[in-house]
C-alpha cells in the first residue's frame, strides 16, 4: 500500500484531514491461494491487517477521512472495513487504481515503515508478506496499553493463551489469543502464531506463520513456511503445498457449510407449499447429486409445474440442513477436463436449492451455461444475496417442459 | 526429543494402522480443544440470556414504579434510547430510563467546558442541571440503567464488559484506545465496581484491557458479584 496524497501540479487543493492510499493490484501474483479469498491488504499482519494497520495510522495522524483506491476485490476491503467504523473514520473505498497525477510513492507495507520493491512473483509475494509482518513485530511499541502482553523484549502473548510447560519462545515472536502452544514447542525467533491455532508438542516454529484458526500437529518443523489450515506455503522455494494427513497440519474449523436455522425454516415453510402444488405436476424422476464431504444424496426433480413444486423434494432436503435454500444447482458429476481447482471449488460448495443459474434462465445442471453460473456462485458467495431477493419470483417461476 | 523418538513417531505413519492412530490422536486433539474454546463462549452467552431474563422478569414491579415516578414527573418519554459504540466499531441503541430533560443532548455542547472528567474525552458532571429530581435518584442508585437487561438479552451486550461509549467520545480515541471496543459491551466493568466515574479515562482503558486480557466466565460472576453492593452504595455515581 502507499499513501497517494500530494499536492497535484494543477494546484487541486487537498482535503488536509484526508488520507489517500493507493491499495496494490497483486491479484494476477497470488496464484498459490496464499491469502484465500482476501486481496493482499487484508491479510494477517499480526493480529490485523494491512489496511486496519493503515486505518489506525490515519487515526494516529488526525485525519478523519480515508480514501482507498483499490483495484483489487473493492467489495472484499468494503465489507472487511465496514466503512471505516472501528475507527471512526470517513472510509471510502474506490474500486480503481489511484490517478495518475496522484503522485504515487514506492510501495510501503506498513506506515512509517520501509520502502520496499514490489514483488514480481508469487513467491515474492510470500517473502513480501513475511517480511512485513516480521516488521511489525519488531516496530511493536512495549511502551503503550496492548491487549498483546508484552512477556518479554520483542516477545508478545495475547490473552487467553496456554504455553505448556517446556514450551521454548525465543523473541521476536507474538502468539495470538486463545492460542495453545503444547510441550517442547520452540516458537521464534521470528515466529508468528495466530490467533486460536492449535500446536500439538513439540512443534518447531522458525521466521514462519501459522495463520488463524489453524492445528499443527506433533513433531512440525516450520521454517521460512506459512501454514494456513492444510496448506503450506514454502517462502524460499515460492511453492504450495496441500496437506492431505490431517495429523499434520488442518483446519481446526471447517469452513461455515451449515444451513443455519432460519433458512431450514423459510425450507420447510416453501417445502408444504410445494408439496401441495406437486401434487398436479406429474411423476418424479430420481437423480443421485454430489454433496460435499464426499457424501452423496438422492433427491426428486418433477417435469412440471413452478420451480417451488418441481424441487419440493429438494426443500424438504434443505429443511433437513442437506442442501442449503441458495446455492448452486446440485450435480451428479463434473466434466473431466475442468481443472482440479475449479473441480474441487464447485464439489466444496454445498447446492442450493434456487440458484443463480435459475436467476439466468438455466434450470438444470445438464445444461451447458450452468456451470459457469455455478463456477461464479461458488467463488462469489456473495452472490446468494442476488439469488434471494428474486427468490419470490424464481420460486413460481415456470420454466416449462 | 530425541531424533529417534521422532522417527519413531512418523514411521508410524508408514503403515494403514499407525495412519489411523495419528489421525484418531489428531481428531481427539482438535475435537476436545473445539470443545473448550467452544464452551467458554457458548457459557458466556448463555450466562448473559439466563441473567438478563431473570432480571427483567424479577424487575418488572421496579420498571413500572420507575416508569410511573417518570410520567409523574413530567411530559417526555419513560425511556431514552442513546446511540451507542459496541463490538468492533457497531453503533446500537442502548436503552436506559430517561433521567435527563427530555432536551438533554442539545443542551450537553454549552456545557463542555464544565467537564469535570479528567482527560476531556468523556463528559461527566457532578450537578448536571439537565438532570431531573426522578433522574437524580435513579442515576444514583443506577435503577435508570436496568432497561440495558434488554440489550444484554438481544445480545447487544453482555452481562459484564466495557462499557459502551458514545461515538462523539470514540472519534477522539487512539487506535490503543479502541482496543476496548475488541469486547462486547457491558453493563458493568472492573472499573465499575472500582469508583466508576472518579478514575480518569486512560485509567478506565487499561482496567477494560485488562478485562479483555484476563475474561473468563468466572471473572464475569465475581464481577457481577461486586457491582451489586457498589450499585446499592451508590459509589461513584453522578
Amino acid at each position: 500500500m502507499s499513501p497517494a496524497a500530494s499536492p497535484s501540479p494543477k494546484g487541486r487543493e487537498q482535503d488536509s484531514s484526508a488520507l489517500v492510499l493507493a491499495a496494490p493490484d497483486w491479484n494476477h501474483l497470488d496464484t498459490l491461494g496464499a491469502g484465500g479469498e482476501l486481496p493482499p491488504i487484508l491479510w494477517p499482519v499480526g493480529g490485523s491487517h494491512l489496511a486496519g494497520l493503515w486505518m489506525d495510522h490515519a487515526v494516529r495522524t488526525g485525519c478523519r477521512r480515508v480514501v482507498l483506491y483499490c483495484p483489487d476485490r473493492p467489495a472484499a476491503v468494503r465489507e472487511e472495513l465496514q466503512g471505516g467504523a472501528y475507527w471512526s473514520l470517513k472510509l471510502e473505498v474506490v474500486p480503481a487504481p489511484a490517478p495518475a497525477d496522484a503522485g504515487a510513492q514506492p510501495v510501503r507495507g506498513l506506515p512509517c515503515g520501509e520502502e520496499r520493491v514490489a514483488p514480481d512473483s508469487p513467491g515474492g509475494l510470500l517473502k513480501w508478506w513475511m517480511d512485513v509482518n516480521l516488521e511489525w513485530l519488531r516496530a511493536r511499541d512495549g511502551g503503550s496499553v496492548q491487549v498483546d502482553t508484552q512477556a518479554e523484549p520483542g516477545g508478545w502473548i495475547g490473552p487467553r493463551v496456554t504455553i505448556s510447560p517446556g514450551a521454548v519462545l525465543r523473541p521476536p515472536y507474538w502468539v495470538g489469543a486463545g492460542s495453545f502452544v503444547g510441550p517442547g514447542c520452540e516458537i521464534g525467533p521470528g515466529a508468528l502464531v495466530g490467533p486460536g491455532c492449535l500446536l500439538l508438542e513439540d512443534v518447531r516454529v522458525r521466521r514462519a506463520m501459522i495463520l488463524q484458526g489453524t492445528f499443527a500437529g506433533a513433531h512440525l518443523e516450520l521454517e521460512e513456511k506459512i501454514l494456513r489450515g492444510s496448506a503450506l506455503f514454502d517462502i524460499r522455494r515460492g511453492c504450495r503445498a496441500e496437506l492431505e494427513d490431517d495429523f499434520i497440519a488442518s483446519a481446526l474449523k471447517r469452513p461455515a457449510q451449515r444451513v443455519g436455522w432460519g433458512e431450514r425454516f423459510l425450507a420447510a415453510l416453501l417445502f408444504i407449499a410445494g408439496r401441495l402444488l406437486a401434487a398436479a405436476c406429474g411423476p418424479a424422476v430420481r437423480k443421485r447429486v454430489l454433496l460435499p464431504g464426499g457424501r452423496d444424496a438422492v433427491l426428486a426433480t418433477r417435469s412440471r409445474g413452478p420451480l417451488l413444486a418441481r424441487r419440493a423434494d429438494w426443500l424438504a432436503a434443505a429443511a433437513a440442513g442437506r442442501l442449503k435454500l441458495v446455492g448452486i444447482l446440485p450435480r451428479s458429476g463434473l466434466p473431466h477436463a475442468l481443472p482440479a481447482e475449479t473441480r474441487a471449488l464447485v464439489e466444496n460448495t454445498l447446492p442450493g436449492v434456487f440458484s443463480l443459474a435459475d436467476v439466468h434462465g438455466c434450470h438444470s445442471d445438464e445444461s451447458p451455461e450452468e456451470l459457469a453460473h455455478a463456477l461464479y456462485q461458488a467463488a462469489i458467495p456473495s452472490s446468494d444475496a442476488l439469488v434471494l431477493k428474486q427468490l419470490p419470483r424464481l420460486a413460481f417461476l415456470n420454466p416449462g417442459p | 526429543m530425541k531424533e529417534s523418538e521422532i522417527i519413531a513417531y512418523w514411521s508410524q505413519a508408514s503403515s494403514p494402522a499407525g495412519r489411523l492412530r495419528l489421525r484418531l490422536r489428531a481428531a481427539r486433539k482438535r475435537w476436545m480443544w473445539v470443545v473448550v474454546t467452544g464452551t467458554a463462549r457458548l457459557a458466556k452467552r448463555i450466562f448473559d440470556i439466563a441473567v438478563s431474563l431473570c432480571a427483567l422478569i424479577l424487575l418488572l414491579p421496579v420498571f413500572a414504579l420507575t416508569a410511573l415516578a417518570i410520567r409523574l414527573e413530567g411530559p417526555g418519554p419513560v425511556f431514552f434510547g442513546q446511540q451507542r459504540v459496541g463490538y468492533r466499531g457497531r453503533p446500537f441503541r442502548m436503552w436506559k430510563f430517561r433521567s435527563m430533560v427530555p432536551n438533554a443532548d442539545a443542551l450537553k455542547d454549552k456545557l463542555l467546558d464544565k467537564n469535570e472528567m479528567k482527560g476531556g474525552v468523556t463528559f461527566k458532571m457532578k450537578n448536571d442541571p439537565r438532570v431531573t429530581k426522578v433522574g437524580r435518584f435513579i442515576r444514583k442508585y443506577s435503577i435508570d440503567e436496568l432497561p440495558q437487561f434488554w440489550n444484554v438479552l438481544v445480545g447487544d451486550m453482555s452481562i459484564v464488559g466495557p462499557r459502551p461509549p458514545v461515538p462523539r467520545e470514540v472519534e477522539l480515541y487512539s487506535p490503543e484506545d479502541r482496543q476496548r471496543l475488541l469486547a462486547k459491551p457491558g453493563l458493568t466493568c472492573f472499573w465499575q465496581v472500582g469508583g466508576r466515574s472518579e478514575i480518569d479515562f486512560s485509567g478506565q482503558v487499561r482496567l477494560d484491557i485488562a478485562y479483555i486480557q484476563s475474561s473468563s466466565l468466572w471473572t464475569d460472576i465475581k464481577l457481577l458479584l461486586k457491582t451489586i453492593p457498589a450499585v446499592l452504595l451508590g459509589k461513584g455515581a453522578m
